[in-house]
Protein backbone atom coordinates (compact mmCIF):
# COMPACT_ATOMS: atom_id res chain seq x y z
CA UNK A 1 0.00 0.00 0.00
CA UNK A 2 1.25 3.55 -0.54
CA UNK A 3 1.94 5.43 2.36
CA UNK A 4 1.67 8.75 0.68
CA UNK A 5 -1.62 7.82 -0.14
CA UNK A 6 -2.76 6.11 3.02
CA UNK A 7 -1.08 9.54 4.85
CA UNK A 8 -3.22 11.81 2.67
CA UNK A 9 -6.18 9.67 3.16
CA UNK A 10 -5.83 10.43 7.34
CA UNK A 11 -4.82 13.88 6.98
CA UNK A 12 -7.87 14.77 4.89
CA UNK A 13 -10.18 12.60 6.27
CA UNK A 14 -9.75 14.41 9.74
CA UNK A 15 -10.01 17.85 8.18
CA UNK A 16 -13.07 17.37 6.42
CA UNK A 17 -14.39 15.68 9.47
CA UNK A 18 -13.21 18.48 11.70
CA UNK A 19 -14.91 21.27 8.64
CA UNK A 20 -18.08 18.72 8.52
CA UNK A 21 -18.44 18.56 12.42
CA UNK A 22 -17.09 22.25 12.93
CA UNK A 23 -14.95 20.70 15.85
CA UNK A 24 -11.40 23.02 15.73
CA UNK A 25 -9.51 19.71 17.56
CA UNK A 26 -10.00 17.42 14.96
CA UNK A 27 -8.83 19.73 12.16
CA UNK A 28 -5.69 20.36 14.60
CA UNK A 29 -5.34 16.50 14.48
CA UNK A 30 -4.13 16.60 11.23
CA UNK A 31 -1.12 18.99 11.61
CA UNK A 32 1.53 16.15 12.58
CA UNK A 33 0.26 14.92 9.39
CA UNK A 34 0.43 17.77 7.21
CA UNK A 35 3.49 18.37 8.83
CA UNK A 36 5.42 15.15 8.60
CA UNK A 37 4.17 14.94 4.57
CA UNK A 38 5.65 18.80 4.13
CA UNK A 39 8.70 17.46 5.47
CA UNK A 40 8.79 14.64 3.75
CA UNK A 41 8.06 17.31 0.16
CA UNK A 42 11.01 19.12 1.66
CA UNK A 43 13.48 16.51 1.86
CA UNK A 44 12.59 14.69 -1.13
CA UNK A 45 15.31 14.52 -3.36
CA UNK A 46 14.32 16.64 -6.98
CA UNK A 47 17.21 15.21 -8.61
CA UNK A 48 19.18 12.05 -8.49
CA UNK A 49 22.64 12.36 -10.19
CA UNK A 50 24.80 9.95 -9.29
CA UNK A 51 28.48 8.87 -11.10
CA UNK A 52 29.06 4.67 -10.58
CA UNK A 53 32.07 2.95 -11.41
CA UNK A 54 32.15 -0.46 -11.03
CA UNK A 55 35.70 -2.55 -11.37
CA UNK A 56 36.20 -6.59 -11.99
CA UNK A 57 39.25 -7.96 -10.55
CA UNK A 58 38.67 -10.03 -13.96
CA UNK A 59 36.50 -10.28 -16.59
CA UNK A 60 37.53 -13.77 -17.45
CA UNK A 61 37.98 -16.45 -15.42
CA UNK A 62 37.35 -20.89 -14.99
CA UNK A 63 34.04 -21.85 -13.48
CA UNK A 64 33.68 -21.57 -10.06
CA UNK A 65 36.63 -19.19 -9.56
CA UNK A 66 35.81 -15.84 -7.31
CA UNK A 67 35.71 -12.41 -8.95
CA UNK A 68 35.84 -9.27 -6.66
CA UNK A 69 33.70 -6.81 -7.56
CA UNK A 70 34.47 -2.85 -6.21
CA UNK A 71 31.62 -0.87 -7.07
CA UNK A 72 32.15 3.48 -6.43
CA UNK A 73 29.26 5.66 -6.34
CA UNK A 74 29.60 9.67 -6.13
CA UNK A 75 27.14 11.53 -5.08
CA UNK A 76 27.15 14.16 -7.89
CA UNK A 77 23.44 16.10 -6.70
CA UNK A 78 21.77 17.09 -3.56
CA UNK A 79 21.84 15.26 -0.27
CA UNK A 80 19.63 11.89 -0.31
CA UNK A 81 18.71 10.87 3.13
CA UNK A 82 18.37 7.06 1.96
CA UNK A 83 19.47 5.43 -1.01
CA UNK A 84 18.92 1.62 -2.12
CA UNK A 85 21.47 1.00 -4.64
CA UNK A 86 21.26 -2.58 -6.08
CA UNK A 87 22.51 -4.74 -8.78
CA UNK A 88 20.47 -7.29 -10.18
CA UNK A 89 22.87 -9.97 -10.86
CA UNK A 90 22.12 -12.22 -13.92
CA UNK A 91 20.60 -15.83 -13.45
CA UNK A 92 24.22 -17.94 -13.16
CA UNK A 93 26.04 -15.90 -11.20
CA UNK A 94 25.73 -15.98 -7.18
CA UNK A 95 27.54 -14.05 -4.61
CA UNK A 96 29.83 -15.47 -2.79
CA UNK A 97 30.81 -12.39 -0.32
CA UNK A 98 28.91 -9.39 0.56
CA UNK A 99 26.06 -8.23 -0.89
CA UNK A 100 25.05 -6.29 -4.02
CA UNK A 101 22.25 -4.43 -2.50
CA UNK A 102 22.88 -1.43 0.08
CA UNK A 103 20.90 0.84 2.25
CA UNK A 104 23.14 4.28 2.38
CA UNK A 105 22.71 7.82 2.89
CA UNK A 106 24.88 10.05 0.56
CA UNK A 107 25.80 13.75 1.33
CA UNK A 108 26.40 16.09 -1.75
CA UNK A 109 29.23 15.27 -3.27
CA UNK A 110 30.14 11.98 -1.28
CA UNK A 111 31.51 8.81 -2.51
CA UNK A 112 31.13 5.36 -1.06
CA UNK A 113 32.44 1.99 -2.13
CA UNK A 114 31.65 -1.58 -1.33
CA UNK A 115 33.13 -4.81 -2.47
CA UNK A 116 31.69 -8.37 -3.13
CA UNK A 117 32.47 -11.28 -4.60
CA UNK A 118 30.39 -13.31 -7.10
CA UNK A 119 31.11 -16.42 -8.69
CA UNK A 120 29.41 -18.19 -11.99
CA UNK A 121 28.79 -21.18 -13.82
CA UNK A 122 30.63 -21.00 -17.31
CA UNK A 123 28.78 -18.17 -19.51
CA UNK A 124 28.59 -14.91 -21.36
CA UNK A 125 27.02 -12.10 -18.47
CA UNK A 126 26.35 -8.78 -19.20
CA UNK A 127 26.55 -6.75 -15.51
CA UNK A 128 23.30 -5.00 -15.03
CA UNK A 129 22.68 -1.56 -14.55
CA UNK A 130 22.71 -0.13 -11.35
CA UNK A 131 18.61 0.88 -9.90
CA UNK A 132 19.03 3.94 -7.05
CA UNK A 133 15.61 4.65 -5.28
CA UNK A 134 16.10 7.34 -3.49
CA UNK A 135 13.58 8.66 -0.74
CA UNK A 136 13.06 11.33 2.14
CA UNK A 137 13.45 10.22 5.18
CA UNK A 138 10.10 8.91 5.94
CA UNK A 139 9.99 7.01 2.42
CA UNK A 140 7.01 8.39 1.36
CA UNK A 141 8.08 9.68 -2.02
CA UNK A 142 10.63 7.73 -3.46
CA UNK A 143 12.19 8.59 -6.68
CA UNK A 144 13.80 5.56 -8.91
CA UNK A 145 16.71 6.03 -11.53
CA UNK A 146 18.85 3.85 -13.30
CA UNK A 147 22.74 3.98 -13.50
CA UNK A 148 23.75 2.67 -16.86
CA UNK A 149 27.52 0.86 -16.06
CA UNK A 150 28.67 -1.23 -18.37
CA UNK A 151 30.68 -4.66 -17.42
CA UNK A 152 31.32 -7.91 -19.15
CA UNK A 153 32.25 -11.26 -17.19
CA UNK A 154 33.07 -14.47 -19.02
CA UNK A 155 33.05 -17.19 -16.71
CA UNK A 156 34.91 -20.24 -19.14
CA UNK A 157 34.99 -24.01 -18.97
CA UNK A 158 38.45 -25.36 -17.23
CA UNK A 159 41.16 -25.41 -19.62
CA UNK A 160 43.27 -29.02 -19.21
CA UNK A 161 47.11 -29.46 -20.18
CA UNK A 162 47.08 -32.03 -22.73
CA UNK A 163 50.20 -33.42 -24.36
CA UNK A 164 50.69 -32.37 -27.99
CA UNK A 165 47.80 -34.14 -29.82
CA UNK A 166 49.06 -36.33 -32.95
CA UNK A 167 46.77 -35.69 -35.95
CA UNK A 168 47.85 -36.11 -40.07
CA UNK A 169 45.48 -34.20 -42.04
CA UNK A 170 46.17 -34.72 -46.18
CA UNK A 171 46.49 -31.37 -46.62
CA UNK A 172 48.60 -28.79 -44.51
CA UNK A 173 49.47 -25.24 -44.68
CA UNK A 174 52.64 -24.15 -45.94
CA UNK A 175 53.76 -22.60 -42.40
CA UNK A 176 56.26 -25.06 -40.54
CA UNK A 177 54.98 -26.86 -37.60
CA UNK A 178 54.47 -29.89 -35.76
CA UNK A 179 52.20 -32.09 -38.38
CA UNK A 180 53.64 -34.64 -40.32
CA UNK A 181 52.92 -32.61 -44.00
CA UNK A 182 53.39 -36.29 -45.99
CA UNK A 183 55.58 -34.18 -48.41
CA UNK A 184 59.52 -34.58 -47.92
CA UNK A 185 62.12 -32.02 -47.03
CA UNK A 186 63.44 -30.96 -44.03
CA UNK A 187 62.25 -32.65 -40.99
CA UNK A 188 62.97 -34.73 -37.99
CA UNK A 189 61.16 -38.40 -39.14
CA UNK A 190 62.36 -40.04 -41.97
CA UNK A 191 60.35 -40.08 -44.68
CA UNK A 192 62.56 -41.82 -47.44
CA UNK A 193 65.33 -42.07 -50.03
CA UNK A 194 66.40 -40.16 -53.25
CA UNK A 195 69.32 -39.75 -55.04
CA UNK A 196 71.79 -37.45 -53.75
CA UNK A 197 72.19 -33.82 -54.88
CA UNK A 198 74.80 -31.52 -54.81
CA UNK A 199 74.10 -28.87 -51.67
CA UNK A 200 73.15 -32.04 -49.45
CA UNK A 201 74.76 -32.19 -46.17
CA UNK A 202 77.20 -35.70 -46.11
CA UNK A 203 75.25 -36.72 -42.86
CA UNK A 204 71.99 -36.69 -44.83
CA UNK A 205 73.69 -39.49 -47.07
CA UNK A 206 72.24 -42.79 -46.54
CA UNK A 207 75.77 -44.89 -46.32
CA UNK A 208 74.06 -48.36 -46.20
CA UNK A 209 71.42 -48.08 -49.35
CA UNK A 210 74.59 -46.41 -50.67
CA UNK A 211 77.32 -48.67 -50.46
CA UNK A 212 74.53 -51.67 -52.73
CA UNK A 213 74.84 -49.30 -55.94
CA UNK A 214 78.40 -48.23 -57.03
CA UNK A 215 77.55 -45.36 -58.82
CA UNK A 216 74.91 -43.87 -56.75
CA UNK A 217 74.75 -42.00 -53.35
CA UNK A 218 71.51 -41.73 -51.55
CA UNK A 219 70.42 -39.31 -49.26
CA UNK A 220 67.67 -39.97 -46.45
CA UNK A 221 64.82 -37.51 -46.80
CA UNK A 222 62.60 -35.92 -44.27
CA UNK A 223 58.97 -35.69 -43.68
CA UNK A 224 58.19 -31.51 -43.19
CA UNK A 225 56.07 -30.61 -40.84
CA UNK A 226 54.14 -27.89 -41.00
CA UNK A 227 50.75 -25.95 -39.30
CA UNK A 228 47.64 -27.79 -40.11
CA UNK A 229 43.61 -26.11 -40.76
CA UNK A 230 41.36 -27.93 -37.52
CA UNK A 231 38.51 -27.38 -37.75
CA UNK A 232 36.46 -28.27 -34.41
CA UNK A 233 32.75 -28.36 -34.12
CA UNK A 234 31.14 -28.66 -30.81
CA UNK A 235 28.05 -30.53 -31.12
CA UNK A 236 25.06 -28.36 -29.08
CA UNK A 237 22.24 -30.51 -29.89
CA UNK A 238 19.94 -30.76 -26.88
CA UNK A 239 18.54 -34.51 -28.68
CA UNK A 240 22.80 -35.09 -28.19
CA UNK A 241 23.32 -33.86 -24.58
CA UNK A 242 21.85 -35.50 -21.93
CA UNK A 243 20.22 -33.42 -19.34
CA UNK A 244 19.66 -35.39 -15.84
CA UNK A 245 19.28 -33.37 -12.50
CA UNK A 246 19.86 -30.55 -13.79
CA UNK A 247 23.40 -31.68 -15.07
CA UNK A 248 24.62 -31.19 -19.22
CA UNK A 249 26.71 -33.66 -20.56
CA UNK A 250 27.14 -30.33 -22.93
CA UNK A 251 29.42 -28.63 -20.02
CA UNK A 252 32.32 -31.78 -20.49
CA UNK A 253 31.47 -31.18 -24.57
CA UNK A 254 32.71 -27.81 -23.80
CA UNK A 255 35.31 -28.75 -21.41
CA UNK A 256 36.91 -31.01 -24.29
CA UNK A 257 36.57 -28.14 -27.07
CA UNK A 258 38.47 -25.70 -24.74
CA UNK A 259 40.95 -28.11 -23.84
CA UNK A 260 41.35 -29.26 -27.61
CA UNK A 261 41.61 -26.00 -29.23
CA UNK A 262 44.24 -24.81 -26.62
CA UNK A 263 46.39 -27.85 -27.36
CA UNK A 264 45.89 -27.35 -31.46
CA UNK A 265 46.64 -23.75 -30.97
CA UNK A 266 49.47 -23.93 -28.34
CA UNK A 267 51.12 -26.84 -31.72
CA UNK A 268 51.03 -23.52 -33.90
CA UNK A 269 47.79 -24.56 -35.85
CA UNK A 270 45.19 -22.66 -37.64
CA UNK A 271 41.97 -23.59 -35.37
CA UNK A 272 38.51 -22.65 -35.85
CA UNK A 273 35.29 -23.29 -33.84
CA UNK A 274 31.67 -23.97 -35.78
CA UNK A 275 28.93 -24.24 -32.45
CA UNK A 276 26.39 -26.84 -33.94
CA UNK A 277 22.73 -26.86 -32.27
CA UNK A 278 19.96 -23.73 -32.12
CA UNK A 279 22.05 -21.98 -34.66
CA UNK A 280 25.17 -22.35 -36.16
CA UNK A 281 27.95 -20.05 -34.28
CA UNK A 282 31.22 -19.57 -36.14
CA UNK A 283 34.18 -18.35 -35.00
CA UNK A 284 36.92 -17.88 -38.20
CA UNK A 285 40.02 -19.65 -38.19
CA UNK A 286 42.89 -18.01 -36.55
CA UNK A 287 46.46 -18.76 -34.95
CA UNK A 288 47.76 -17.91 -31.33
CA UNK A 289 46.43 -16.53 -28.24
CA UNK A 290 44.03 -14.47 -29.78
CA UNK A 291 42.36 -17.21 -31.75
CA UNK A 292 41.99 -18.84 -28.53
CA UNK A 293 40.54 -15.68 -26.53
CA UNK A 294 38.14 -15.60 -29.21
CA UNK A 295 37.17 -19.17 -28.98
CA UNK A 296 37.46 -19.33 -25.22
CA UNK A 297 34.76 -16.36 -25.51
CA UNK A 298 32.25 -18.16 -28.25
CA UNK A 299 32.84 -21.39 -26.24
CA UNK A 300 31.95 -19.62 -23.36
CA UNK A 301 28.58 -18.66 -24.48
CA UNK A 302 27.49 -22.04 -26.19
CA UNK A 303 24.02 -23.19 -25.05
CA UNK A 304 22.66 -26.24 -25.93
CA UNK A 305 19.43 -25.38 -28.33
CA UNK A 306 17.38 -27.30 -30.56
CA UNK A 307 15.90 -26.33 -34.25
CA UNK A 308 13.88 -28.88 -37.03
CA UNK A 309 16.98 -28.05 -39.30
CA UNK A 310 20.21 -29.02 -37.01
CA UNK A 311 18.41 -31.67 -35.71
CA UNK A 312 21.13 -34.15 -37.35
CA UNK A 313 24.25 -33.34 -38.31
CA UNK A 314 23.50 -32.95 -42.25
CA UNK A 315 24.11 -29.88 -42.44
CA UNK A 316 27.48 -29.28 -40.72
CA UNK A 317 29.02 -26.40 -43.31
CA UNK A 318 31.78 -28.04 -44.76
CA UNK A 319 32.20 -25.37 -46.83
CA UNK A 320 34.06 -23.88 -43.60
CA UNK A 321 36.73 -26.23 -43.63
CA UNK A 322 39.73 -26.15 -46.04
CA UNK A 323 39.49 -29.52 -48.32
CA UNK A 324 41.19 -32.20 -46.68
CA UNK A 325 41.72 -30.72 -43.46
CA UNK A 326 41.18 -31.90 -40.18
CA UNK A 327 38.15 -32.08 -38.42
CA UNK A 328 37.27 -32.49 -34.16
CA UNK A 329 33.68 -33.52 -33.50
CA UNK A 330 32.66 -33.17 -29.72
CA UNK A 331 29.91 -34.86 -29.63
CA UNK A 332 27.86 -37.41 -27.51
CA UNK A 333 26.86 -38.60 -30.91
CA UNK A 334 23.27 -40.37 -31.96
CA UNK A 335 23.04 -43.57 -33.40
CA UNK A 336 22.05 -42.14 -36.69
CA UNK A 337 25.29 -39.67 -36.75
CA UNK A 338 27.59 -42.28 -38.46
CA UNK A 339 26.15 -41.98 -41.92
CA UNK A 340 27.00 -38.06 -41.96
CA UNK A 341 30.75 -38.65 -40.45
CA UNK A 342 31.34 -41.55 -42.79
CA UNK A 343 30.44 -38.91 -45.71
CA UNK A 344 32.96 -36.77 -44.53
CA UNK A 345 35.77 -39.09 -43.73
CA UNK A 346 34.92 -40.19 -47.72
CA UNK A 347 35.25 -36.56 -48.61
CA UNK A 348 38.80 -37.00 -47.02
CA UNK A 349 38.76 -35.09 -43.94
CA UNK A 350 40.83 -36.55 -41.39
CA UNK A 351 38.04 -36.85 -38.89
CA UNK A 352 38.70 -37.10 -34.99
CA UNK A 353 35.47 -37.35 -32.24
CA UNK A 354 35.69 -37.26 -29.14
CA UNK A 355 32.40 -38.20 -27.63
CA UNK A 356 31.43 -37.88 -23.84
CA UNK A 357 29.43 -41.18 -23.47
CA UNK A 358 25.92 -40.09 -22.56
CA UNK A 359 24.91 -44.02 -21.52
CA UNK A 360 27.75 -43.78 -18.51
CA UNK A 361 26.86 -40.57 -17.94
CA UNK A 362 22.71 -41.27 -17.19
CA UNK A 363 23.54 -44.29 -15.90
CA UNK A 364 25.24 -42.69 -12.87
CA UNK A 365 22.21 -40.97 -11.80
CA UNK A 366 19.97 -44.01 -11.98
CA UNK A 367 19.32 -46.60 -9.48
CA UNK A 368 21.44 -49.78 -9.84
CA UNK A 369 18.43 -51.89 -10.67
CA UNK A 370 18.21 -54.82 -13.27
CA UNK A 371 16.30 -53.00 -15.39
CA UNK A 372 18.60 -50.24 -15.81
CA UNK A 373 21.44 -52.24 -16.22
CA UNK A 374 19.76 -54.63 -18.70
CA UNK A 375 18.73 -51.48 -20.67
CA UNK A 376 22.11 -49.89 -20.63
CA UNK A 377 23.82 -52.64 -21.89
CA UNK A 378 21.72 -52.77 -24.92
CA UNK A 379 22.03 -48.97 -25.38
CA UNK A 380 25.75 -49.20 -24.74
CA UNK A 381 25.82 -52.22 -27.43
CA UNK A 382 24.08 -50.04 -30.17
CA UNK A 383 26.90 -47.34 -29.34
CA UNK A 384 29.89 -49.55 -29.38
CA UNK A 385 28.15 -50.85 -32.73
CA UNK A 386 28.58 -47.09 -34.03
CA UNK A 387 31.68 -46.30 -32.80
CA UNK A 388 33.42 -49.33 -33.79
CA UNK A 389 31.53 -48.77 -37.96
CA UNK A 390 33.46 -45.25 -37.27
CA UNK A 391 36.94 -46.69 -36.10
CA UNK A 392 36.88 -48.88 -38.99
CA UNK A 393 36.61 -46.19 -41.23
CA UNK A 394 40.13 -44.53 -40.07
CA UNK A 395 38.12 -42.10 -37.64
CA UNK A 396 39.67 -41.40 -34.50
CA UNK A 397 37.79 -41.73 -31.66
CA UNK A 398 38.01 -41.23 -27.82
CA UNK A 399 34.62 -42.25 -26.23
CA UNK A 400 35.08 -40.44 -22.85
CA UNK A 401 33.23 -41.70 -19.68
CA UNK A 402 33.03 -38.28 -17.91
CA UNK A 403 33.63 -39.42 -14.64
CA UNK A 404 37.25 -39.96 -15.79
CA UNK A 405 39.48 -36.83 -16.42
CA UNK A 406 39.82 -35.90 -19.66
CA UNK A 407 43.09 -34.91 -19.77
CA UNK A 408 44.18 -38.81 -18.41
CA UNK A 409 41.84 -40.19 -21.04
CA UNK A 410 43.16 -38.18 -24.13
CA UNK A 411 46.61 -38.96 -22.72
CA UNK A 412 46.25 -42.22 -23.28
CA UNK A 413 44.41 -42.60 -26.51
CA UNK A 414 45.91 -39.25 -28.83
CA UNK A 415 49.19 -38.66 -27.35
CA UNK A 416 50.59 -41.17 -29.97
CA UNK A 417 51.20 -41.35 -33.82
CA UNK A 418 48.20 -42.24 -35.93
CA UNK A 419 48.93 -44.35 -39.17
CA UNK A 420 48.08 -43.51 -42.42
CA UNK A 421 44.61 -43.53 -42.68
CA UNK A 422 43.24 -44.06 -45.81
CA UNK A 423 40.02 -42.63 -46.68
CA UNK A 424 37.11 -45.19 -47.15
CA UNK A 425 35.77 -44.92 -50.57
CA UNK A 426 32.02 -45.09 -49.91
CA UNK A 427 29.72 -43.20 -47.76
CA UNK A 428 28.90 -46.07 -45.73
CA UNK A 429 30.59 -48.77 -43.76
CA UNK B 1 16.97 0.65 18.47
CA UNK B 2 14.38 0.62 15.89
CA UNK B 3 12.73 -2.12 17.00
CA UNK B 4 12.49 -1.04 20.70
CA UNK B 5 11.55 2.44 19.98
CA UNK B 6 8.80 0.96 17.25
CA UNK B 7 7.50 -1.34 20.00
CA UNK B 8 7.70 1.41 22.72
CA UNK B 9 5.74 4.02 20.60
CA UNK B 10 2.39 1.56 19.71
CA UNK B 11 2.38 0.45 23.44
CA UNK B 12 2.15 4.16 24.58
CA UNK B 13 -0.07 5.01 21.68
CA UNK B 14 -2.03 2.24 22.72
CA UNK B 15 -1.57 2.79 26.38
CA UNK B 16 -2.37 7.35 25.55
CA UNK B 17 -5.56 6.01 23.03
CA UNK B 18 -6.86 3.54 25.46
CA UNK B 19 -6.78 5.43 28.87
CA UNK B 20 -8.54 8.39 27.17
CA UNK B 21 -11.55 5.84 26.38
CA UNK B 22 -10.77 4.47 29.60
CA UNK B 23 -11.15 8.00 31.77
CA UNK B 24 -13.92 8.95 29.73
CA UNK B 25 -15.68 5.34 30.46
CA UNK B 26 -15.82 3.61 27.33
CA UNK B 27 -14.44 0.37 28.19
CA UNK B 28 -14.96 -1.57 25.49
CA UNK B 29 -13.64 1.12 23.03
CA UNK B 30 -10.77 1.06 25.44
CA UNK B 31 -10.19 -2.79 25.14
CA UNK B 32 -10.77 -2.78 21.76
CA UNK B 33 -7.88 -0.28 21.69
CA UNK B 34 -6.10 -2.91 23.70
CA UNK B 35 -6.28 -5.44 21.40
CA UNK B 36 -5.71 -3.56 18.26
CA UNK B 37 -2.41 -2.47 20.15
CA UNK B 38 -1.50 -6.15 21.10
CA UNK B 39 -2.77 -7.28 17.59
CA UNK B 40 -0.13 -4.84 16.08
CA UNK B 41 2.61 -5.54 18.45
CA UNK B 42 2.40 -9.30 17.51
CA UNK B 43 2.48 -8.56 13.96
CA UNK B 44 5.71 -6.63 14.11
CA UNK B 45 7.19 -9.23 16.26
CA UNK B 46 5.95 -11.42 13.02
CA UNK B 47 7.31 -9.39 10.54
CA UNK B 48 4.31 -8.76 9.10
CA UNK B 49 4.44 -5.06 7.94
CA UNK B 50 1.22 -4.43 6.47
CA UNK B 51 -0.24 -4.41 9.99
CA UNK B 52 1.05 -1.24 10.53
CA UNK B 53 -1.14 0.20 8.24
CA UNK B 54 -4.25 -1.08 9.66
CA UNK B 55 -2.78 0.20 13.08
CA UNK B 56 -2.46 3.50 11.91
CA UNK B 57 -5.64 3.74 10.60
CA UNK B 58 -7.70 2.25 13.78
CA UNK B 59 -5.91 3.99 15.75
CA UNK B 60 -6.16 7.50 14.03
CA UNK B 61 -10.03 6.50 13.97
CA UNK B 62 -9.96 5.87 17.35
CA UNK B 63 -8.60 9.20 18.34
CA UNK B 64 -10.77 10.91 16.14
CA UNK B 65 -13.86 9.04 17.23
CA UNK B 66 -12.07 10.14 20.83
CA UNK B 67 -12.28 13.59 20.51
CA UNK B 68 -15.68 13.90 18.78
CA UNK B 69 -17.03 12.30 21.28
CA UNK B 70 -15.61 14.95 23.82
CA UNK B 71 -13.78 12.35 25.75
CA UNK B 72 -10.28 14.37 26.86
CA UNK B 73 -8.11 15.56 24.23
CA UNK B 74 -4.87 15.45 25.07
CA UNK B 75 -4.25 12.23 25.16
CA UNK B 76 -5.88 11.32 21.96
CA UNK B 77 -3.97 13.81 20.32
CA UNK B 78 -0.51 12.32 21.81
CA UNK B 79 -1.64 9.08 20.79
CA UNK B 80 -2.33 9.94 17.64
CA UNK B 81 1.48 11.79 17.56
CA UNK B 82 2.91 8.40 18.59
CA UNK B 83 0.71 6.21 16.10
CA UNK B 84 2.50 8.20 13.27
CA UNK B 85 6.02 7.49 14.52
CA UNK B 86 4.80 3.55 15.15
CA UNK B 87 3.88 3.37 11.81
CA UNK B 88 6.65 5.30 10.31
CA UNK B 89 9.37 3.34 12.37
CA UNK B 90 7.95 0.20 11.06
CA UNK B 91 7.85 1.40 7.59
CA UNK B 92 11.53 2.01 8.28
CA UNK B 93 12.51 -1.15 9.62
CA UNK B 94 10.84 -2.38 6.33
CA UNK B 95 13.47 -0.63 4.65
CA UNK B 96 16.43 -0.88 6.89
CA UNK B 97 15.75 -5.08 6.75
CA UNK B 98 17.09 -4.36 2.74
CA UNK B 99 20.70 -3.01 3.82
CA UNK B 100 23.42 -5.38 3.41
CA UNK B 101 25.71 -6.30 6.83
CA UNK B 102 28.31 -3.85 5.88
CA UNK B 103 26.44 -1.05 5.67
CA UNK B 104 26.14 2.04 8.22
CA UNK B 105 22.84 1.57 9.36
CA UNK B 106 23.74 3.63 12.63
CA UNK B 107 23.92 6.66 10.80
CA UNK B 108 20.50 6.23 8.91
CA UNK B 109 18.59 5.23 12.45
CA UNK B 110 20.23 8.52 13.96
CA UNK B 111 19.06 10.15 11.25
CA UNK B 112 15.86 9.34 10.91
CA UNK B 113 14.71 9.70 14.13
CA UNK B 114 16.23 12.78 14.71
CA UNK B 115 14.02 14.08 10.78
CA UNK B 116 11.12 12.04 13.17
CA UNK B 117 11.89 13.29 16.32
CA UNK B 118 11.68 16.77 14.87
CA UNK B 119 8.39 16.30 13.00
CA UNK B 120 6.50 14.69 15.31
CA UNK B 121 7.78 17.51 18.49
CA UNK B 122 6.80 20.09 16.02
CA UNK B 123 3.30 18.52 15.70
CA UNK B 124 2.45 17.69 18.82
CA UNK B 125 3.65 21.65 19.66
CA UNK B 126 1.35 22.76 16.77
CA UNK B 127 -1.66 21.04 17.89
CA UNK B 128 -0.55 22.50 21.05
CA UNK B 129 -0.94 25.90 20.13
CA UNK B 130 -3.67 25.43 18.17
CA UNK B 131 -5.02 24.63 21.50
CA UNK B 132 -4.73 28.23 22.92
CA UNK B 133 -5.75 30.10 19.23
CA UNK B 134 -9.13 29.24 19.48
CA UNK B 135 -10.57 31.22 16.15
CA UNK B 136 -14.65 30.85 16.17
CA UNK B 137 -15.00 28.15 13.05
CA UNK B 138 -17.86 30.18 11.39
CA UNK B 139 -19.90 29.22 7.99
CA UNK B 140 -17.77 31.60 5.82
CA UNK B 141 -14.15 29.88 7.55
CA UNK B 142 -15.61 26.36 7.37
CA UNK B 143 -16.36 26.93 3.70
CA UNK B 144 -12.94 28.74 2.69
CA UNK B 145 -11.20 25.55 4.01
CA UNK B 146 -13.04 23.47 2.60
CA UNK B 147 -12.04 24.78 -0.40
CA UNK B 148 -8.87 24.79 0.00
CA UNK B 149 -8.91 21.15 1.69
CA UNK B 150 -10.36 20.00 -1.72
CA UNK B 151 -7.94 21.96 -3.98
CA UNK B 152 -5.29 20.49 -2.15
CA UNK B 153 -6.36 16.64 -2.47
CA UNK B 154 -6.86 17.25 -5.80
CA UNK B 155 -3.28 19.10 -6.63
CA UNK B 156 -1.84 15.84 -4.63
CA UNK B 157 -3.75 13.38 -6.17
CA UNK B 158 -2.47 14.90 -9.72
CA UNK B 159 0.81 15.36 -8.09
CA UNK B 160 0.98 11.19 -6.97
CA UNK B 161 -0.48 10.58 -10.86
CA UNK B 162 2.27 12.48 -12.48
CA UNK B 163 5.02 11.05 -10.41
CA UNK B 164 7.30 8.02 -11.33
CA UNK B 165 6.41 5.36 -8.56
Amino acid sequence: MRRDFLLGLAAFSLILTGLVTLNGVLLALAIPFAVYLAAALIASPSRLDFAVERKLSAERVPVGSPVVVTVTITNQGARVEEALIEERLPEGLSILAGASRHLVHLAAGERISWEYTIAGVRGYYQLPDFTVRATDPFGLLPRAAVVHVPGRLFVMPPILKLKPLMIRPRKTRVYSGVVPARVGGYGVEFYGLRDYQPGDSPRWINWRASARQAENLYSNEFQQERVADVGIILDGRVRANVLVEGRSLFEYSTIAAATVSGAFLQQGNRVGLLVYGHYLQWTLPGYGKLQREKILQAISQAQPGSSQVFADLDHIPTRLFPAQSQLVLISPLTLDDHEILLKLRARGYQLMIISPDPVAFEASFLPQTGAVELSSRVIRMERELMLHRLRRAGIQLVNWDVSQPFDQVMRSRLSHPVGWLPAPQGGSG
Amino acid sequence: MTRALLLVCILLAGAAVGAGFALGGVWFAAAGVALVSIAWLGAELRGWGWAAHLGFLLFIFAAGAGIFFELGELLFIAGAVLTLAGWDLSAFQARLRLAAGGDDTARLETRHLAWLGVVSGAGFLLILAAQWIRLPLTFGWGALLAVVTVTALSQLVTWLKKRPA
